[in-house]
């Protein structure tokens, strides 16, 4: 019985692959950068490093049990806690052996306070995993992160700073988790929300998507009403929101950026803008792509069917068109916001011209990406599997640009030049697909 | 007896237990089941026509009352040998009551009478089968 | 309010409400589920069905009321009592990361009554893989998935909302052998929910009718179908204003007439002229009656 449970707690190898593959980059990156950061600050980044791979361990691999339970829990099934207990147990178990197996290295001198690091990043991960899957929520959890990492008088330097906050932590999440479930409301658990948006084939899991029945009142046009049609996650925040919210949304941008323009920067934390933000942008990039993957994958097959059968949207030449400039639309704005926020704060911590240069180029490089990707996936039907070992290779080679410009200062033109041709490489790619498309024709769902 | 030989039709007014106690009565009045016949069991009733196993055990049970089937112990439900010796007229009246009923009812409706009705029911009756 | 309630009903409902923004989908409704039958809860959509099953079986707090199951509050039901019980709700989409294979192996794990022979008799029948991921199926194969981990439990208490809706005609059949297998077999009490009424005349044993969040009437099939009648009357008829013996309800029709149902004992209809039909129901002309 134990092995039936065994194979159920851990998600597809895909996965699995994935998050070692991270962890094992994390560690890395750590080995390599640390001894480069001055004095106490190395331990500080092999820590956060290690904290970040106890994160991203527990939002990809963790999460499993909690969907398990969740769903047993919806079907009235006995032994849901049984297996949360016996999930949380093999994922401890693991860091655990991550932690001996490292003492056996002689280059980690403070293995206690890694471990207690690692342990300290999987409890926040369990924490946003319970959390509940609502925006606000979504919005809130990572400026916290962020806030956290950069508090320079708060950061943590033994290992009972990172252990305590750790198991408090987890009772936390673990009060939280069982008030979810035997409250029984209609609002999921991050957990079951989340990781599902960064599976390879995605579900269905619509709690918050607005009504979604397209205004097809005569005011609109063809392509208002395209828009209409596809969903909230296309759609660009500004095109979306009301006016208080665009209000409310912008006042949060700017407290937010006030506050850590306030923040005195130090070595850490140029770890984080440098490299954790630049790496983030990557997973806005594929959100069209995975979106139209799972209306795709949705076995009514809804939304295909409205964009093919409703009358009044634009016709063959002006509907690829439309829904490109939708899909360009929300990702910019997504992206564009991101890059004013890197590069305020990377012009206050001091970094050089280059590097706030190639921020740019990076951004317009990734949002031609991602526009390749959607097409390619949304309507010609190729799976997201050699997309994602694209993106991960993108990752790495972004970093190491980052890495690059901050630490040299001549020779830095001629990486920026290699971007632009990267940067003209994609988007002729993407102008070839669209000419593609154009010719193949309606319908184009493959 | 096969099961499927019983036919039911679940979305008639009348209560499935109903037809079965009809239409086993009358097949053994007809002679179509012999007396010492053993009848299938409420699974088998039950299974082959999907329908809940305990109406099936209340037709068997009315029989049973009625004098047409006898348990017995191995066999199941079994029609009874007292069965074959024709029942009763009183008894046969009886099932053709509500049909009668009926017939009057229809009748007053189409505003005939008596006489009119017997003139039309003789050469039926007498018409050999 | 009492924890426990002391009669061997295996569901008891008292007095549920239950109120979603400005609608109220359950109001006041009291019912009980002996063990070993099989009722069939028969409802417009929007009635509450899914809405009751829910708060019978503990997954939604009602706002008033409380729901019993084996005599236990449903909302503190302990592993013991979820292994006796089973739940299909109307659209099952658990473990959708799972193969059908993959699925049925853990759930089996967690029951002890867990018959892999049924499991496997009805995959064969069925014909499914159990190498598919059930978020690849159709919504009907997910619904038979869905069946054969409810079935496969041998459960005690079997609750099935809306089973049949996206099932072809044999598999249907198919279903309703097994329900009625399984009745026979452990004696198991079902509760299923539909709007295929002809489903539920071959197998209900008891049949509830629900609207707008109330229990219009919770009768024995072979009695309502023996006991209620329906008398049309034209617009001349003068009809008395106080209720007839046994008279359930009266609608006025449009041409001024009456369609009244009585429910007697003997079958009869007996105090109103002989000239107007009694007429019997089947139960889909009774339900629409009654929710007119």
């Amino acid at each position: 019985m134990i092995a039936m449970h065994w194979r159920s707690l851990w998600p597809e190898s895909q996965r699995l692959l994935f998050a070692l593959a991270i962890c094992s980059t994390l560690t890395i990156l750590s080995v390599y950068f640390g001894p480069k950061v001055r004095g106490n600050s190395m331990q500080n980044v092999q820590t956060l490093a290690w904290l970040l791979a106890g994160l991203q361990w527990g939002l990809l691999v963790s999460a499993r049990p909690f969907q398990l339970a969740w769903h047993m829990l919806g079907l009235r099934m006995p032994g849901a806690i049984r297996v949360v207990s016996l999930g949380v147990v093999a994922n401890l178990g693991l860091c655990l052996l991550a932690i001996s197996s490292l003492a056996a290295l002689s280059e980690y001198a403070n293995v206690s306070r890694l471990g207690a690091g690692l342990l300290l990043g999987w409890s926040l991960a369990l924490l946003i995993l319970v959390l509940p899957a609502h925006h606000i929520t979504a919005a809130i959890v990572p400026v916290l992160l962020l806030a956290g990492t950069y508090w320079q008088a708060w950061w943590p330097q033994t290992t009972a700073e990172y252990g305590v906050p750790a198991l408090v932590i987890l009772t936390l999440a673990a009060a939280l988790w069982f008030y979810v479930c035997k409250r029984r409301w209609p609002i999921l658990a991050l957990a079951v929300e989340m990781p599902l948006r960064l599976t390879v084939q995605d579900e269905d899991v619509a709690l918050f998507r607005k009504a979604n029945a397209p205004d097809l009142s005569a005011g609109l046009s063809p392509v208002q009403r395209l828009r209409e049609v596809l969903a909230p996650e296309l759609k660009g925040i500004i095109q979306e929101a009301s006016w208080p919210n665009r209000l409310l949304g912008a006042l949060f941008v700017c407290s937010g950026i006030g506050f850590l323009l306030w923040l005195e920067p130090n070595r850490g934390t140029r770890f984080v803008i440098a490299y954790g933000i630049v790496a983030a942008c990557l997973m806005l990039v594929s959100q069209p792509a995975r979106y139209l993957l799972a209306e795709r994958n949705r076995t009514s097959q809804s939304l295909v069917a409205e964009l093919c059968l409703l009358p009044g949207l634009p016709s063959d030449r002006r509907w690829l068109l439309g829904l490109c400039l939708q899909i360009l639309r929300g990702m910019s704005e997504r992206l564009v916001f991101l890059g004013l926020f890197i590069s305020l704060i990377g012009w206050n911590y001091g970094f050089p011209t280059a590097w706030l240069q190639w921020v740019w180029l990076y951004l317009l490089v990734i949002l031609s990406l991602g526009l390749a990707q959607a097409l390619q996936i949304g309507l010609l039907g190729y799976t997201l599997g050699r997309w994602r070992l694209f993106e991960f290779v993108m990752m790495i080679v972004a970093i190491a640009s980052s890495a690059w410009l901050l630490s040299k200062d001549e020779s830095t033109s001629l990486l920026l030049w290699s971007w632009l041709v990267l940067l003209a490489l994609s988007l002729a790619f993407c102008v070839r697909l669209f000419q593609g498309l154009q010719r193949r024709g309606a319908p184009y769902f493959s | 007896m096969n099961p499927e030989a019983l036919y039911i039709e679940p979305a008639s007014p009348d209560p499935i237990y109903r037809q079965i106690v009809g239409q086993i009565a009358r097949m053994i009045a007809a002679g179509q089941c012999q007396p010492g016949t053993r009848l299938p069991s409420v699974r088998e009733v039950a299974a082959a026509h999907a329908i809940n196993p305990m109406t099936v055990s209340k037709a068997y049970s009315l029989l049973e009352e009625q004098g047409l089937l006898e348990r017995l112990r191995g066999k199941g439900m079994v029609v009874m040998a007292q069965a074959a010796v024709r029942q009763p007229r009183a008894e046969r009246l009886q099932v053709l009551t509500p049909l009668l009923a009926e017939l009057v009812r229809q009748a007053r409706q189409l505003d005939l009478d008596f006489k009119q009705v017997t003139e039309a029911l003789r050469p039926l009756m007498e018409k050999k089968e | 309010m009492s924890l426990v309630c002391n009669s061997d009903a295996v569901i008891e409902v008292r007095g549920l409400a239950k109120r979603y923004a400005d609608h109220q989908v359950l109001d006041d409704l009291s019912l009980r589920v002996e063990p070993g039958s099989i009722l069939g809860l028969v409802g417009r959509n929007g009635a509450g069905k899914s809405t009751l099953l829910r708060c019978m079986l503990g997954l939604l707090r009602a706002d008033k009321g409380q729901a019993f199951v084996q005599g236990r509050d449903a909302l503190r039901l302990d592993d013991q009592a979820k292994s006796a019980l089973s739940y299909v709700p109307q659209q099952p989409d658990s473990f959708p990361w799972m193969t059908v294979g993959a699925m049925l192996d853990f759930v089996g794990s967690l029951y002890p009554n867990w018959d892999a022979d049924l499991v496997k008799r009805l995959l064969d029948r069925w014909e499914l893989s159990r190498a598919r991921q059930l978020n690849k199926l159709s919504p009907g194969e997910r619904q038979q998935v869905a069946l054969i981990r409810a079935l496969g439990s041998r459960p005690q208490l079997l609750v099935l909302d809306e089973p049949a809706a996206a099932l072809d005609p044999v598999a249907r059949r198919e279903l309703l052998r097994e329900i009625v297998g399984s009745a026979a077999e452990q004696g198991a009490t079902v509760i299923l929910s539909t709007h295929i009424i002809s489903d539920l005349e071959r197998i209900a044993s008891e049949v509830a009718f629900l609207h707008q969040g109330r229990l219009l009437l919770q009768a024995g099939l072979d009695e309502l179908k023996d006991e209620v009648r329906r008398i049309v009357l034209p617009a001349d008829v003068n009809l008395p204003q106080e209720r007839l013996r046994g008279e359930v309800m009266r609608h006025r029709l449009s041409d001024g007439g009456y369609s009244v149902l009585l429910r007697l004992a003997d079958g009869s209809a007996s105090l109103l002229p002989g000239k107007y039909q009694a007429q019997t129901l089947g139960l889909e002309d009774l339900f629409l009656e009654l929710v007119r």
